[in-house]
């Protein structure tokens, strides 16, 4: 058995390796020259690399292995493409489906509320061209309501008035709309619940009053004033003083505010 | 087997539903996003085709040091994914193959320190040794010797000594390439290597003349 210092060996491997300085290999080519066991050595170590990486160069990367590695080797995807690329994987699908689910039914949803509210607006249109349902270029508050149904509301509350408290309650109106007006009294509140009318007409009686910026208008051979609070829009006040204003889904014309006005004045008359 | 490696079932499932997901993820970003995508730089061009041409040593080396063919795929598959992904730190102009390897060899030493893998006791110094000289220039003792013996005298080495000598005699590697995978001092690659070698060498004819290798 021949004993090599660790520096012969290491210069033979590197010898082999290629990896000796142009003077170191000429020194150990002459020392082969001269040992005999080293050149055999040499030869031995020459043939064994030869067989080993024949031995151990036989296998390849599976097929599959380099066709995942090269789908992998997709160009690097933007933010934009990798949160689109994961919401669209299979993992991924269930929670895309339900949120695409809610959002569906979102735009249904919204689109119900929209087409209703268009409906009705298109409705209440309608309603107040029809209706007259106008007083000095403004609809009157968000009262609704049939020309019937007020037709009827007014012989229905026509028995009420007779019975309607006198409040007799000092009603001060401190910046209010009312800026003709300096001291009111509310005469009487009558409520209207039926038939789904929800309303209430508020009678005045203005204490100390003079209307120089109401419009005045004159219907069935009466003076009226009309003056807008900002709340019930439109009052309606007779020229003694007392002002009738109407509240609640009920819409109704100037005339049959009139009207009413009228109906409730005979009342108290 | 000493250093015998078997695959973590649990972790083969992951690993293959990650590559699966990977997959269609780039199938799917193929498919759908091809109009979106720019196309690939020149360095992105190289890169993939460096590591397209890496990958038979990949999964040789790989294969050697897990001896777990379906594992080593695992492993370059992970390999790959991770290189794509760095690709941001590779230097353009750089050695690509000490830098893809560097990677494989994190992913073993992981593997290992995860499952646990002894290594062999082998002290890297360089000290004297005996070169059997009842081994014929004429015959190779090599081909005496099964794939499975080759296998097991490389188990015989520890895990760094092993995929240095790898690294140099199936895959080429140079001394500064090794030195660059291992992290080792260039001035101790060739005293290191050689001594794996050496030890080896000596468990491959030990093999041989136990099954009747004579001159």
């Amino acid at each position: 058995m021949n004993t090599f210092n660790p520096q012969d060996m290491e210069r033979l491997h590197a010898y082999l390796d290629g990896e000796l300085s142009p003077q170191d290999r000429a020194a150990f080519e002459a020392k082969v020259q001269q040992d005999a066991n080293l050149s055999a050595a040499l030869a031995r170590e020459r043939q064994f690399r030869a067989s080993f990486r024949a031995r151990l160069r036989q296998p390849h990367a599976p097929v599959l292995l380099q066709a995942v590695v090269q789908v992998n080797a997709s160009p690097t995807p933007t933010r934009w493409q990798t949160f689109l690329s994961w919401w669209l994987t299979p993992k991924a699908m269930r929670p895309s489906m339900v949120l695409a689910g809610v959002f569906l039914w979102s735009v249904l949803l919204v689109g119900v509320v929209w087409g209703t509210s268009l409906r009705t607006s298109v409705t209440i249109q309608q309603f107040i061209s029809k209706h007259e349902l106008y007083f000095e270029g403004k609809p009157s508050l968000d009262m609704t309501g049939s020309h019937e149904e007020v037709n009827d509301w007014i012989a229905y509350q026509a028995p009420f008035d007779a019975k309607a408290p006198d409040l007799g309650k000092e009603w001060r109106v401190e910046g209010a709309r009312l800026d003709d007006l300096l001291e009111t009294r509310m005469i009487d509140i009558l409520y209207f619940k039926d038939s789904g009318l929800d309303a209430s007409l508020s009678i005045f009686e203005a204490k100390e009053y003079t209307f120089s910026e109401g419009k005045q208008v004159t219907y069935g051979g009466n003076v009226y004033y009309v003056t807008d609070d900002g709340w019930h829009r439109t009052i309606v006040w007779t020229a003694d003083g007392v002002g009738y204003a109407l509240v609640g889904n009920l819409v109704i014309s100037s005339e049959e505010l009139f009207s009413m006005a009228a109906v409730v004045r005979n009342q108290f008359e | 087997m000493k250093g015998r490696i078997k695959s973590d079932k649990s972790r083969k499932e992951r690993d293959i539903c990650h590559l699966r997901r990977v997959c269609e993820f780039n199938i799917i970003l193929g498919m759908n996003l091809s109009l979106f995508s720019s196309p690939a730089t020149d360095h992105q061009h190289d890169f993939m085709q460096s590591l397209l041409s890496e990958l038979d040593a990949l999964y040789r080396t790989a294969r050697y040091m897990l001896h777990d063919a379906a594992l080593a795929e695992d492993m370059v598959q992970e390999v790959a994914y991770k290189a794509i992904h760095g690709q941001n730190t590779f230097r353009k102009g750089a050695n690509f193959r000490p830098w893809v390897f560097s990677i494989l060899r994190h992913a073993v030493a992981d593997h290992y320190r995860q499952h646990h893998i002894s290594q062999p006791a082998l002290s890297l110094e360089a000290q004297e040794f005996e070169i059997p000289d009842d081994v014929s220039v004429e015959r190779d003792y090599l081909e005496q010797v099964l794939d499975e013996e080759i296998i097991l005298a490389l188990n015989e080495l520890p895990e760094e000594m092993r995929l240095a000598v790898l690294l140099a005699d199936v895959e080429g590697f140079s001394y500064e390439e090794i030195a660059r995978v291992l992290n080792w001092p260039k001035g101790s690659v060739m005293s290191r290597l050689s001594r794996g070698r050496q030890k080896l060498r000596a468990q491959l004819h030990h093999y041989a003349k136990c099954k009747g290798y004579s001159l």
